[in-house]
């Protein structure tokens, strides 16, 4: 869902799935607040933030909506993904289990969720290399037969957090700009700090 | 990874009553033996598992015979306070007053009804600062009886169930040798240790991050006893898996008991059966107990229904539902159901402005409303607060549905910072509560909304309860409170408390006079006058004189009551009411009780119904039926439908009760001349409950408002069972009749 609202240029809406304990709940507060608490509670239920942001010359609200990782029943689902102009899909590198579900979040953001809507594979936790499970080539292989990008994360050192954000507003509004051609005059999208879109090199000379 | 260097053995003693009692080498009753670093599992920052060890029975400090073997209590360790926590070496004047505070507490509860007693300490929120709370809610929630003769048995065989379910709850398959570890068989010991290793993970994960900011929950012991009860109570009762959030509601419950235990009764005067249920050193039995009996209630709202919701529609078989509406997809959870309920119909009766907006929003219930229910409000207040308000949530019955009108009051109060945002700022609003928010006054707002005669908080409505109990209760609004920047009064962020109250007068002024609601507790008094008197239990009649009550207090509410009224005249009025009162009381108690039950029963039949196939078509329909006629019989006694708009319909002696007892609400019907046609008839009653026919409304879409008793009783236009055209008895109407 991608509105034009008076007060802002746009309000979108993105959500935030995965296994429970991958860190989406960090992810959030760092995005939203700058904020990283490693004894955050377990999200009942569904948290909402919002921030917004500044692309081009347009001023943007994002609705960011984080569920509990276990929390997967039709009642909530439904009101989870209407309207969700985007997607994360965020699983713990360090888990390989969380990475295993990702077909089954795939699954049911494509069952819910508007037709074609981009979704982002985010690795969260990269901090925590020494305990890896998935490696990078097995994400990125993954990501690249569902067509999906891939970045990784790390919520503890506010690495590539922006990054993956931006990285799937900006898929958001150029799949937007194409339907509505009026928004096009934002186009081409510029992001303040466009050297970080390179994430993908990035994580590979951490690891 | 178990450490087995460091174990001592501990002295076992057999108490008078043939309970072991451990005894630690310091002569402390150690409550529980939480050895911290064999059974932690390693989590490196973030939680993330280093690897697991469920060394799940080393702790098994206290079996019933035999040795006592126990974990690490290594050289120093027992002299560590921190490792008793929250058992702290208290003063010789702590000691003194918590024997006082014990002594009164019991003379108390010598005399009269127990149960009655701590219901109304529980809801004037007046067990905060007596030492009764964990007695007080074992027996809301059942776990003791009100026989305390009976209390040692019970308790010694709940401990022991805990126990057993705990042995069996561990599967070892290195025991079972007929399995094998690369086993496929589902059902093999191994594959069961490898879910249960999945299990601890999930559980481990949680309890790891429960109240991170309370010391008590960071303290190991805690936390291994949470780990083992949450499993052991996922593992024995099939009903629901282990869920998020489960781990919050024991978590409340065990730092209500270790703040008990931190008052346990040290001295011998004070009885057995006392000294035995509040044992500390039982906090990991007695937290199983409280804990179980309280997921028999909620544990509907954990049930996912996911499973089944997404298998049908993976697989798109339609199964049809009785009582479905249309387009609705089966899967609406227990859950679900309560929160369209709660938005859908309670707010739009008591606030139909902020009803609409939200509905406007298309805010959903579920966004907001899953945590709240689930964890019942626990996250919305501070600990403190949240125990006063589960003491009068389980003080009104096992059915927890005072949990309704908390939300209600709850969106009330933050009616101001919803109306005129937008649906981003008010699901924010929602869903980061205000925590400093005075919790009695949500509660005693809930209350009245529930029982009009309670006296509302925000004192709009006069108050009709003794004046005895208004000095208790209520409290002076609060000074405003500014949750935002103080720059403009008109910042629409800006929270106000004075806001909120002054909206709610100016509206229950209005509501006052066209609503029919609020003549409720007129109504119920000439109900309960024309009625032939029940029968009472003892201690309703007896005097409403609380010891516990400090004596300025006292002293202060005896003041208010003499300024307040003249005492001779109106003494035997106010005795009258107040036995009245508590008759009412009485009975509603009684049948929120039924109606829990009622409810669970046909849960649980209706369940089986759906995978049972039937003979006939016809039995089916019939079983269909009657199922509806319960659920209807059980919405008259809830109060949330009128004996009149049942499709069961009335007889001549109902018809004529209801005249005579209410003849305003009757005429209303018999008043209005044009009988509806019948395209303008509002369905009023699907087959099957009203609450079914609620909950299928489709949250989402917003079309159709859901119809509710006390709507129909207000707007609707004349029911055709009360039209008095008609002969009596009246024949009843059947219940598929509205069914399109």
């Amino acid at each position: 869902m991608v509105t034009i609202d008076e007060e802002f240029d746009m309000v979108i809406k993105l959500v935030l799935i995965g296994d429970t304990g991958v860190g989406k709940s960090n992810l959030l507060s760092r995005y939203t607040r700058d904020e990283f608490n490693s004894e955050s509670k377990t999200t009942i239920g569904v948290d909402f933030a919002t921030r917004t942001i500044q692309i081009g010359k347009k001023k943007m609200k994002t609705q960011i909506w984080d569920t509990a990782g276990q929390e997967r029943y039709r009642a909530m689902t439904n009101a989870y993904y209407r309207g969700a102009a985007g997607a994360l899909i965020v699983f713990d590198i360090c888990s390989l289990n969380s990475f295993d579900s990702i077909g089954r979040w795939l699954q049911e953001i494509r069952e819910y969720g508007d037709p074609g809507v981009p979704i982002v594979l985010v690795g969260n936790k990269f901090d925590l290399k020494h305990l890896r499970q998935v490696p990078i080539s097995t994400a990125e292989l993954f990501a690249h037969e569902n067509s999906l990008k891939y970045i990784e994360t790390s919520a503890l050192l506010n690495s590539n957090v922006e990054s993956a954000f931006q990285f799937l507003i900006t898929e958001i509004i150029n799949s937007f700009s194409q339907v509505h051609k009026d928004i096009q005059e934002c186009t081409p999208l510029t992001f303040e700090d466009r050297s970080d879109l390179s994430f993908r090199r990035k994580c590979c000379v951490i690891n | 990874m178990v450490d087995s260097t460091n174990k001592s053995h501990k002295q076992l003693h057999v108490s008078s009553t043939g309970n072991a009692v451990l005894f630690t080498n310091t002569g402390i009753p150690s409550p529980i033996d939480l050895s911290s670093s064999q059974e932690h599992c390693p989590t490196d920052r973030q939680g993330s598992p280093i690897h697991i060890t469920k060394n799940f029975n080393s702790s098994t400090e206290r079996p019933i015979n035999g040795t006592i073997e126990t974990g690490e209590q290594g050289e120093g360790g027992d002299c560590n306070e921190d490792q008793y926590y929250p058992f702290p070496v208290k003063s010789e004047a702590c000691i003194e007053k918590i024997k006082q505070d014990w002594t009164r507490a019991v003379e108390y509860l010598q005399e009269g009804d127990i149960l009655s007693k701590l219901r109304e300490m529980a809801l004037h929120g007046e067990l905060e600062s007596q030492p009764l709370r964990g007695i007080a809610w074992r027996l809301f929630l059942g776990t003791l009886p009100t026989a305390t003769e009976d209390w040692i048995d019970i308790v010694n065989k709940q401990r022991e169930k805990y126990n057993s379910d705990k042995n069996k709850a561990d599967i070892d398959p290195h025991k079972n040798a007929s399995s094998h570890p690369l086993s496929n068989e589902s059902n093999s010991a191994w594959n069961q240790f490898f879910l249960d290793q999945d299990l601890w993970l999930i559980v481990d994960q949680d309890v790891s991050r429960t109240w991170p900011e309370e010391r008590i929950f960071t303290n190991e012991r805690i936390r291994n006893i949470m780990r083992r009860v949450l499993f052991t109570y996922a593992k024995s009762q099939s009903k629901v898996d282990y869920r998020q959030g489960m781990h919050e509601l024991l978590a409340n419950i065990i730092y209500m008991m270790c703040r008990e235990h931190e008052r346990c009764p040290v001295s011998q005067e004070i009885p057995e059966y006392i000294r035995h249920v509040v044992d500390p050193s039982y906090l990991e039995e007695d937290a199983y107990t409280l804990f179980s009996e309280l997921m028999e209630y909620c544990d509907i709202w954990y049930d996912g229904g996911h499973e089944e919701a997404t298998f049908k529609a993976r697989t798109n078989i339609r199964i049809e539902t009785p009582f479905e509406k249309e387009g609705v997809v089966l899967g609406l959870t227990a859950l679900s159901k309560k929160l369209n309920k709660i938005q859908g119909t309670l707010l739009k009766k008591h606030d139909p402005e902020l009803s609409e907006y939200m509905d406007s929003l298309e805010l959903s219930p579920q966004v907001y409303g899953i945590r709240w229910i689930r964890l019942l409000f626990g996250r919305e207040f501070i600990l403190k607060d949240i125990l006063l308000l589960w003491d009068a949530l389980f003080a009104q019955g096992t059915s927890l549905d005072l949990i309704d009108y908390i939300a209600i009051a709850i969106l009330m109060a933050m009616k101001n910072s919803i109306i005129d945002h937008d649906q981003g700022d008010c699901l924010l609003r929602l869903m980061k509560y205000p925590q400093d928010f005075p919790v009695r006054d949500i509660i005693n707002h809930a209350l009245h909304l529930k029982h009009p005669s309670w006296p509302n908080p925000y004192g709009s409505i006069k108050p009709v309860i003794s004046s005895e109990k208004l000095s208790t209760l209520s409290s002076p609004p609060r000074e405003q409170i500014d949750y935002a920047n103080n720059n403009s009064t008109e910042d629409p962020s800006k929270w106000s408390k004075m806001k909120v109250n002054q909206n709610w007068k100016s509206k229950s002024l209005r509501s006052n006079t066209i609503q029919v609601t609020n003549t409720q507790p007129l109504s119920i008094r000439s109900k309960i006058q024309s009625l032939p008197r029940p029968r009472v239990p003892k201690s309703a009649h007896t005097q409403l004189s609380n010891p516990l009550s400090s004596p300025k207090k006292q002293s202060e509410s005896s003041l208010t009551g003499s300024n307040s009224q003249n005492p001779v005249a109106t003494k035997t009025a106010d005795d009258q009411i107040s036995n009245l009162e508590k008759e009412i009381e009485f009975l509603r108690v009684k049948s929120d009780y039924c109606v829990g039950k009622l409810t669970a029963y046909v849960d649980h039949l209706q369940d089986i119904m759906y995978q049972s196939t039937f003979a006939t078509k016809e039995s089916e329909d019939l079983a269909y039926l009657a199922i509806a006629g319960i659920k209807q019989v059980r919405d008259v006694l809830k109060g949330q439908l009128e004996l009149g708009d049942s499709s069961f319909g009335l007889d001549s002696n109902m018809y004529h009760y209801l005249r005579e007892s209410n003849p305003n609400l009757v005429e209303d019907h018999i008043s209005k001349d044009s009988p509806p046609s019948d395209q303008d008839k509002p369905p009023r009653y699907r087959l099957g409950s009203k609450e079914l026919e609620e909950d299928s409304v489709d949250l989402f879409t917003n079309t159709s408002p859901p119809i509710s008793a006390e709507m129909v009783e207000i707007h609707s236009p004349p029911d055709p069972l009360l039209d008095s055209s008609q002969d009596f008895p009246l024949s009843p109407s059947h219940p598929l009749e509205y069914i399109d």
